[in-house]
This record gives structure tokens, C-alpha cells and sequence, in this order.
């Protein structure tokens, strides 16, 4: 268990930020391309 | 036999048409996002949270749950990234080009997630952020790859001549990783430096594997679905001028 | 084709010879490059003896990667192939006899000043001919990449040229050094030279059509 802040347990709690984060980068980051295209494509529309 | 060839032939022509392509994505991401989802966080939870601390090494090895998914997942874009290329530079699919575009970004961003972390393990356990360690130069030798590929693509403006320049990039890449990697393990069995050894734990305990199993399953799934996502919006931006974009 | 090749050929030497800075600042490069070393390290000659072999291929590597842009720029720009790819003649000869000619007036020169090592880096001069067997059979691998760099990035930014060539070249690097630095210690270094040649062997029709492939884009 690795609730207990001590010095080790700092590095997984760091790689486990950082993961999150790509990844999150990598899901947000195509997410926002298709919702501009999209959102150009119903001004076009109108 | 014949009939699953037809079938084959039939879905690979389905691949290479981007509307369908476009719509069977919309349709499965839901489920590859709850299944990534359930799977990344349950191997991760387990494995960070209650998997059995190492007797060695301490809590500092839970890094593992996020370090050889993450260098596993590296390597194996760059495997669907070159026979996208063959596909690509064969047949001149369209979908295996807008792969490559999508992919290269995400696996130099594993790549860099493998790199960072297997620094941040290595520096509780062998006092160093870095070494020249075989393992380690071939997998920034393949970060590199992806930067040089990334950067080859959006030095094009031709979408048509980015696909193929990368696709040549990629698989003379491909042909040449195994030569780099060879000769770079080969280096660092003259260079070891002897107060770092790497002996591998052999046996390794059910408790921490399981967990590890389906971290690295759920890290597949994850670039599964940003792979799709990026293929979408890839899609959507070079056929935003097509019919059937504009109807959909 | 024979008759095609020796006609390129010449052609390419000359044109060469009129731009003499195509083939000289790669020499003044080398130059200054080995000059630093002893500057920014230390000038004791036993140290830079032990880092000789890793400085010179160093050096030769990267003033290689000044001419990369030189070996199809200049034909691409005045249009010469553009003419070539419209023709129905064999490609192969011309990319082939292109990284010849450019191999002699950027490499050749350097291999041959890399000889004053002796003096500069304090080389044992028993390992000269080592260290210029390794140069020769590596840098045409290294020309090899140089011109599938230059043929991807034809007319781009320069930049994209090194982050191609110089990852490739590793295992060149990694071979030519310890090739040297091996016979220093006392070992036979012919299974780097076959190690190398085996690369190059191998490489040398791959890479020449992968250029064909990324010459051609810029024509389609």
C-alpha cells in the first residue's frame, strides 16, 4: 500500500501524473480537431 | 477457404474507403473508450494500489505498471506504422497514409512516457537518471524516429506527397532499427560500466503480474482509441470539402 | 545505361568543379571541427589518443551532412530532373552515379585529411590504416542516407537532413569506432570492416530505390 507520502512513493505518484497526462493529451487533442471541423462544417451548412 | 478470402478482400477494400471508415469508428469508440477505460484503470489501480511491495526494490518498482506497458506499446505502433507503409507505398491506400499521420504522434508520445519513466525508476534504484544503457539508446534512437518522421510530414503541403515521403521514411526506418538495435546492444557489452548491472528478475510473482497483463492490455486499448480519434479528425480535415462528409 | 552513367558522371564532375564550395567547406569544416576538440577537452596526448577514433568519425559524420543538400538541389532547381523523370531512362544509374560523385568530392577529401589525426589527436600512426580502412567502407553508407535525406527534403528546411541521417548512421558510428578502438587493444578489427561491408551490401539497393521513390514525388 502506498498511501503513506514518503520519498519513494513520490516517483510512482510523478510517472503516474505523467501518464495520465499523455494520455489524456492524446485522447483531448483529436477530440478538439474533429469539434472545430465539425463546428466549420455547420457554418458551411447554414 | 475461398469465401473468407472474398470476405477479406471485401473488408480490405472496406479500410480504404474513408466513409466507412468514418462511420464504423463513430460507432465502436464508445465501447474501446469503457473497455480502455476499465482495463487502464484497473491495472493500473491494482498495480499501484495493491499489488504486494517489492522486497528489493521497494514501492518505487509499481513504475513498472506504467514503464513496459508504455515501452511495449512504443514499439508496437512502429510495427503497424511500416506495414501501413507497404500498404501505402504498394497500393497507395489513402487510410494507411492518414494512419501513419495519426499514429506517429502518439507513438513518440509512448516512446517519451517509456523514456521519462524508466528515468524516474532509475533514479531511486541506481542513483542515476540516465545511463548509456542499450535499452535505453535504442529506445531514443526510436524517439527520435517519430520526431524525424512527424517533422518530415508537416514539412510537406501536399498531403498526397507527405503520405508517401513518410511511408519511404518509415520502412527504410523499420529495415534499419534491428540493425540499430543489434549494434547497440553489441556496443554496451564493451562499454558495461561495471558498478550498474542489469540482471532481470526472472520469476516474477502472480500478484504483480496480473495486474501488469492487464495494464499492458488496457494501454493497447487506449492507443487503440486515441488512434481512432486521430484518424477521425484526420479524416474530417482533408475530406471536409467531400460530399459525403458534408451530409454525414 | 553503362553509356548513360559514364555521361552523368561526367557531367557531375564538372559541375562539381565549378562549385568548388560544395566540396571545400566540408574541408574547412572537418578542420575546425577537429581543432576544437583539444581546445574544449584537453590537450594532454595520451587523453585525446584514447578519443581520437571517436573524434574523427565524428567529425567526418557530421561535415558529411553538409553537402546532403548539394547532391540533388542543384538539379532539381535548374530542372534537370525534371527532364530525367519524364524520360524513359533508368533513374537507377542516375541516383546511383549522383551519390558516387558526391561520395568523392565530400568524403573522399575528408578521409584522406583524416590522416593528419596522427598529428592533431596523436593517433598511434600503427592504427591509421585501421582507422581509414573503417572510413572508407563507412562513409558510403553514410552517403547513402545523406541522399535519401536530401532526396526527402528536397527544397525543405535543412534541418530535416541531420534528424534523418544522423540516427541511421549509428550503427556505422558504433562499428567504425570500435573497429579501432579494438585494434588498439590489441584485437583483430576485420569483423567490424565485414560488418560494415555487409550493412552497405545490404543497404545499397534498398536505400537507392527508396530515392528513386522520394524523387519522384516531387513530380507527381
Amino acid at each position: 500500500m502506498i498511501y503513506d507520502f514518503n520519498d519513494y512513493n513520490f516517483h510512482v505518484w510523478l510517472v503516474l501524473l505523467i501518464t495520465v497526462a499523455l494520455i489524456s493529451l492524446n485522447l483531448i487533442v483529436p477530440k478538439i480537431r474533429l469539434n472545430k471541423i465539425n463546428k466549420l462544417k455547420k457554418i458551411d451548412k447554414n | 477457404m475461398n469465401k473468407t478470402f472474398s470476405n477479406l478482400k471485401t473488408f480490405y477494400h472496406k479500410l480504404g474507403s474513408s466513409p466507412w471508415f468514418y462511420k464504423i469508428s463513430g460507432i465502436t469508440i464508445p465501447y474501446v473508450a469503457l473497455f480502455s477505460f476499465l482495463f487502464l484503470s484497473i491495472g493500473i489501480v491494482w498495480g499501484v494500489f495493491f499489488s504486494p511491495t517489492d522486497f528489493k526494490q521497494g514501492d518505487v518498482y509499481r513504475i513498472i505498471y506504467m514503464h513496459v506497458p508504455a515501452a511495449s506499446v512504443s514499439q508496437a505502433i512502429y510495427y503497424t506504422m511500416t506495414v501501413a507503409a507497404v500498404v501505402s507505398m504498394i497500393w497507395r491506400m489513402k487510410m494507411a497514409g492518414i494512419f501513419i499521420k495519426s499514429m506517429a504522434p502518439i507513438g513518440a508520445s509512448f516512446t517519451f512516457l517509456a523514456l521519462i519513466s524508466g528515468s524516474i525508476w532509475g533514479q531511486p534504484t541506481w542513483g542515476t537518471w540516465w545511463i548509456w544503457d542499450a535499452r535505453l539508446t535504442s529506445t531514443l534512437v526510436l524517439f527520435i524516429f517519430y520526431i524525424a518522421i512527424i517533422s518530415l510530414y508537416s514539412s510537406f503541403s501536399e498531403k498526397k506527397s507527405a503520405d508517401q515521403a513518410v511511408s519511404i521514411l518509415t520502412l527504410v526506418g523499420a529495415v534499419n532499427l534491428p540493425i540499430i538495435k543489434k549494434s547497440v546492444d553489441w556496443w554496451n557489452t564493451l562499454h558495461q560500466p561495471a558498478s550498474i548491472k542489469f540482471t532481470e528478475s526472472s520469476s516474477i510473482s502472480p500478484e504483480m503480474l496480473y495486474p501488469l497483463i492487464i495494464s499492458i492490455f488496457g494501454f493497447y486499448l487506449v492507443v487503440l482509441l486515441s488512434g481512432l480519434m486521430a484518424m477521425r479528425a484526420e479524416i474530417a480535415k482533408r475530406e471536409i470539402n467531400k460530399e459525403w462528409f458534408k451530409n454525414y | 545505361m553503362t553509356r548513360l552513367a559514364k555521361r552523368i558522371f561526367y557531367k557531375e564532375l564538372v559541375s562539381y568543379k565549378k562549385r568548388s564550395s560544395t566540396y571545400l567547406s566540408p574541408i574547412v569544416f572537418f578542420l575546425i571541427t577537429i581543432a576544437l576538440y583539444p581546445l574544449a577537452l584537453s590537450n594532454d596526448p595520451a587523453d585525446l589518443a584514447f578519443l581520437a577514433p571517436g573524434i574523427t568519425w565524428i567529425c567526418v559524420l557530421l561535415s558529411t551532412l553538409l553537402s546532403i543538400q548539394n547532391i540533388f538541389n542543384e538539379d532539381f532547381e535548374d530542372g534537370s530532373l525534371d527532364i530525367f523523370f519524364s524520360l524513359r531512362v533508368s533513374t537507377l544509374s542516375l541516383v546511383i552515379v549522383k551519390i558516387l560523385v558526391n561520395w568523392i568530392f565530400s568524403s573522399l577529401p575528408i578521409i584522406i585529411l583524416s590522416s593528419t589525426v596522427v598529428f592533431l589527436l596523436f593517433l598511434p600512426s600503427e592504427a591509421l590504416v585501421i582507422l581509414l580502412t573503417s572510413l572508407l567502407i563507412g562513409t558510403p553508407v553514410i552517403s547513402l542516407f545523406g541522399a535519401l535525406a536530401g532526396a526527402l527534403s528536397l527544397g525543405k528546411s535543412s534541418i530535416l537532413g541531420p534528424a534523418i541521417v544522423l540516427p541511421l548512421s549509428l550503427p556505422i558510428l558504433i562499428l567504425g569506432t570500435s573497429a579501432v578502438s579494438s585494434f588498439l587493444n590489441g584485437e583483430n578489427p576485420s569483423f567490424y570492416f565485414l560488418m560494415m561491408l555487409a550493412i552497405f551490401i545490404f543497404l545499397l539497393p534498398l536505400i537507392c530505390y527508396a530515392c528513386i521513390g522520394a524523387l519522384r514525388l516531387h513530380y507527381e
